[in-house]
């Protein structure tokens, strides 16, 4: 496979000096274009900078939006704002800060620091980050916007139905949300596919899974969270904007809908959210920790361990969101045990800083601080959050200010205060200037303060009985006394993030190749020197803290003395290593900045904005062109394989790989664990539904024959045929293109046949999708398929068309690996849907 | 370095046994207490029996696990070249343990509340 199976790993695999002009090579293939051109940057610093910059400005527009609620609460019987305005501003200040800034603002230090921490010259996939980033930042701003023409929702971050129905919430707000949101999970999913196959595919040589940083697995642990969550809220949102659109009634008691069904599938994402914004801000503390104790994190086993142990524990403590709904009594004790067990990984990393900060010597900087502010206001959040774990005090505390306060400890503790230590930490990594330690200190204790002023008496007027979002309040106890310290507290806490932007405009001067650098001391490879193109060349990791365990290790990295010292091919690249032990497998091509991302981004917002003010042509026609850019960036995606490169000590690695070596391959297995996720949640939701109204579900004899559906799976089966025949056992599969366009055109006439006669079926059994939940289940089974199909229908004639262009063959075939791979998975998924829309009602 | 691992994604799945069990389980119990006591399917008593049966199925089957990862030490005679292996191997075996505690932990409510009682208790 690869010439490192005969050779050790060196060291020291290159000698000095270097070659004449190898280092200006490696400059020009990673030469950043110039003016306002660099909008169609691609690589990780560039969009890092991007990336952070919007998240910062939406948690600034969010945090307007809580001084404007501070400010109407300060005083019983306020008038300054009316209760839509209101209800609008509670709603959009949840969700910006949870959608638009906590989980960004994670991916955006991801998209910006991983590649340094790891000695990769970039993320595996730069145009994929671009598109997130992009189709991300229009999404939000078009969304936020609403907030000004009165569009806005107000249905409440989680927004439950029936308030968020059509019967009362007739407006558009509620559809911005349901689309806008969509399309921001598209852009989350795509970062967290990046971010996956970053971390297991293109760490430096040596850097096997136990050197790996901390905060590196933390974004693995995160990433594959979102990969499992955030398909139950896509299924939801579609559900509810069918409902809405067309008047499928999932959510319609009257219709044998139950609502509760959007709290499941919003809780099964929104609890583990909480984790996914936390776990990322905890590696960034197990980062900082040791460096400013000045010795090796503690328990390096123990937290990879509680990091997991927690990624899944919270998907298993939903229903604590639904205390109060009526689910029976053991079923409540399920979720309680569980809400308190999720208390034990936690804590094993808490004692682990704490053991830390105790072996070391602390320096007392602001990033510690910062660190110190996380552990004091995130143990309290942590301490009420088991508070609110036990039935019986949930049952008094909920929808009180009690839990308002509860979650922000919870998370502006643990993921506010971090971020903010973080960017103090690594300010100096990618600035010419580091930031103000005095202004930093005038930062932190103001924001400590102003937190705890703010939030602390929340709980006390929760306990009191004052409910959450309501837009005012009578003047009874001391619920005056209470809110207006709450306010001063929340002004204080933004004079602390003002002086810190005063600082950042002071201080901070982004460069991508002359930073100050390493001036904590800190051990992981970001503190190497550092250009655009990452490390001059890759260094051999032999331990956790490469920096303080290999000395000089940065001088080397820079004269060339280790691997990959310039570029091979000319172009840019990096190196991707195996998933466990880091050893280099391939040469990674990657593409240079272009248009085609930014441009899909901003037409993939257009199609989903345009949609949701009901403009269907427009939208579908921005849709076709953004399928259109996809299309054009994808063709160049495959390039043509060439000779093996020499990376250093006589190592040479293959320039082209295809199947489960290629980062492409991965990538996709991911994305069929977001459509698999997806479809689970689909089934539930098909369960769920039946236990709460059986009645709706048909008796087996009104059911289409059961031809039908065997006819369908007999397509999809033969569908699944065809392309196995390309790839297998078809020997002129690659050579003769008649035969490959005929075996492809057969594939997909037998799956688009398969699938319209399954909706056939069921319409000519007279079923018609808004009559009941059941029919609405359904018709839902094959909407899910038709997307993939579509899917499929775009990419089988891209890969007919690169076929007949010549760039598809028995080696060069990443395309058509994925084409496979994708097409098995949707036969797959359909069998399944038929197996329970036929078999299940015939069970009884 | 020598012969890289041959089977990398086994090894990292090897990590999920232990909590993927422990949330087959919580899923067994939940949808058991769902589908007996909402709409009444079957008593009381059959809601203690099934939570026992997986109680006890899972708990056997991490102890299995654990115990075929006590038996196959990681390539000890190659420690130096395969700390990764032996990482995971160390991981994927305390992860199971806090997933036994786990088990144990959800289940506790079959045997110390009434099954299939109203929400008011």
């Amino acid at each position: 496979m690869t010439d490192t199976s005969q050779r050790r790993l060196a060291s020291h695999p290159n000698k000095l000096p270097r070659p004449k002009g190898e280092l200006e090579a490696l400059e020009a293939a990673w030469e950043l274009p110039k003016g306002w051109r660099i909008l169609s940057a691609v690589n990780n610093t560039v969009i890092g900078y991007f990336y952070v910059g919007a998240a910062v400005l939406f948690f600034l527009l969010a945090g307007i939006l809580a001084l404007l609620m501070r400010l109407q609460l300060a005083v019983p019987s306020n008038t300054f704002l009316s209760a839509e305005t209101y209800n609008q501003i509670f709603t959009m200040h949840g969700t910006v800060m949870m959608f638009l800034f906590a989980v960004p603002v994670v991916e955006a230090m991801g998209v910006l620091l991983l590649p340094q921490m790891l000695g990769a010259r970039d993320l595996p996939f730069p145009r994929l980050s671009a598109f997130a980033f992009w189709a991300y930042f229009v999404g939000g701003l078009i969304f936020f916007g609403t907030l000004f023409f009165d569009l806005a929702p107000s249905g409440g971050w989680f927004m439950y139905p029936p308030l968020t129905g059509t019967q009362y919430s007739p407006g558009l707000g509620a559809d911005f949300w349901l689309l806008g949101i969509g399309f921001i999970e598209i852009s989350a999913i795509a970062g967290a596919i990046e971010l996956i196959i970053g971390v297991l595919r293109t760490r430096a040589p040596g850097m096997t899974l136990d050197r790996m940083p901390m905060f590196a697995w933390t974004l693995l642990i995160f990433a594959g969270m979102i990969v499992f969550a955030f398909p139950a809220v896509i299924l939801a949102t579609m559900l509810l904007e069918l409902e809405r659109a067309l008047g499928w009634p999932f959510f319609i008691p009257q219709k044998g809908g139950d609502a509760l069904l959007w709290q499941h599938l919003f809780w099964f994402f929104g609890h583990p959210e909480v984790y996914i914004i936390f776990l990322p801000a905890a590696g960034m503390v197990s980062m900082i920790v040791p460096t400013m104790a000045r010795t090796p994190l503690v328990g390096y086993r123990l937290i990879a361990v509680a990091l997991i142990a927690t990624g899944f524990f919270s998907f298993g403590l939903w229903v604590h969101h639904m205390f109060t709904t009526g689910i029976p009594a053991l079923s409540l004790s399920f979720f309680s045990a569980a809400s308190m067990a999720v208390a034990l990984p936690s804590g094993i990393q808490v004692f682990s800083w704490i053991a830390t900060i105790a072996a070391g010597r602390l320096r007392w900087s602001t990033p510690s601080l910062f660190v110190l502010g996380f552990l004091f206001i995130f143990t309290l959040g942590g301490l009420t959050g088991v508070m609110v774990a036990m039935v019986p005090f949930d049952w008094q505390a909920h929808d009180t200010y009690f839990v308002v306060a509860h979650f922000h400890y919870v998370l502006v503790g643990g993921m506010v205060f971090p971020l903010f230590a973080a960017f103090y930490y690594w300010a100096p990594a990618f600035s010419r200037r580091a930031l103000s330690e005095r202004l930093g200190k005038i930062t932190f204790w103001l924001m400590f303060a102003g937190f705890n002023v703010a939030f602390f008496p929340m709980h006390i007027s929760g306990l009191m009985g004052m409910p959450r979002r309501v837009y005012t309040y009578p003047a009874v106890m001391e619920w005056g006394v209470l809110n207006m310290i709450s306010t001063i507290g929340a002004f204080l806490f933004a004079a602390g993030v003002l002086i810190f932007l005063v600082d950042v405009v002071r201080n901070l001067r982004p460069t991508v190749s002359q930073p100050i650098g390493n001036i904590w001391n800190g051990p992981s490879l970001e503190w190497m020197h550092n250009h655009v193109y990452g490390p001059r060349s890759v260094p051999l990791v032999e331990s956790r803290d490469p920096l303080w365990d290999q000395p000089g290790l940065s001088e080397e990295s820079k004269a060339g003395r280790h691997y990959l010292p310039g570029t091979v091919t000319g172009v840019r690249e990096t190196m991707l290593t195996s998933p466990i032990e880091a050893i280099p497998e391939a040469l990674l091509r990657l593409p240079g900045a272009g248009w085609t991302p930014i441009l899909a981004a901003v037409l993939t917002a257009g199609f989903f904005m345009l949609l949701t003010v009901k403009a269907t042509v427009p939208a579908l026609l921005s849709g076709v062109l953004a399928v259109t850019a996809i299309l054009i960036w994808m063709w160049e995606s495959d390039p043509r394989p060439l000779a093996r490169a020499e990376i250093g000590h006589g190592i040479k690695v293959p320039t082209y790989v295809s199947g489960p070596i290629s980062h492409s391959w991965w990538a996709m297995v991911v994305l069929l664990l977001v459509a698999g996720a997806l479809y689970l949640s689909y089934a539930f939701s098909y369960l769920y539904l039946w236990t709460v109204s059986p009645q709706v579900w048909p008796r087996p004899e009104q059911l289409p024959p059961i031809v039908w559906p065997l006819m369908s799976a007999a397509l999809l089966a033969a569908s699944s045929g065809f392309i196995f025949l390309i790839s297998r056992v078809l020997p002129g599969g690659f050579r003769n293109n008649a035969a490959f366009v005929v075996l492809t055109a057969l594939a997909l006439i037998a799956l688009v046949g398969g699938l319209g006669m399954e909706i056939l079926a069921h319409w000519r059994a007279g079923l018609r999708p808004d009559a009941d939940a059941h029919a609405a289940m359904v018709y839902m089974a094959s909407f899910l398929q038709l997307d993939l199909v579509l899917a499929l229908v775009v990419m089988a004639a891209f890969v007919i068309a690169r076929r007949l262009a010549g760039l598809l063959n028995r080696r060069r075939r990443v395309v058509y690996d994925n084409l496979s791979l994708l097409w098995h998975y949707t036969v797959a998924q359909g069998l399944l849907g038929l197996l329970l829309v036929h078999g299940f009602p015939r069970l009884q | 370095m020598s012969t890289p691992r041959a089977r990398p994604l086994a090894d990292l799945l090897r990590l999920f046994v232990g909590p993927g069990l422990w949330f087959a389980h919580l899923a067994v119990l939940y949808g058991a207490e769902a589908l007996i006591c909402t709409p009444p399917l079957a008593s009381g008593r059959a809601m203690t029996w099934i939570a026992s049966a997986a109680t006890i199925l899972v708990l056997g089957v991490l102890a299995l696990f654990g115990a075929a990862l006590v038996r196959q030490p990681p390539p000890a005679d190659r420690s130096e070249e395969h700390t990764a292996a032996a990482f995971l191997h160390a991981t994927a075996l305390l992860l199971a343990v806090l997933s036994a505690l786990g088990v144990v932990w959800t289940a506790s409510p079959v045997a110390l509340l009434p099954v299939c009682a109203s929400p008011a208790g």
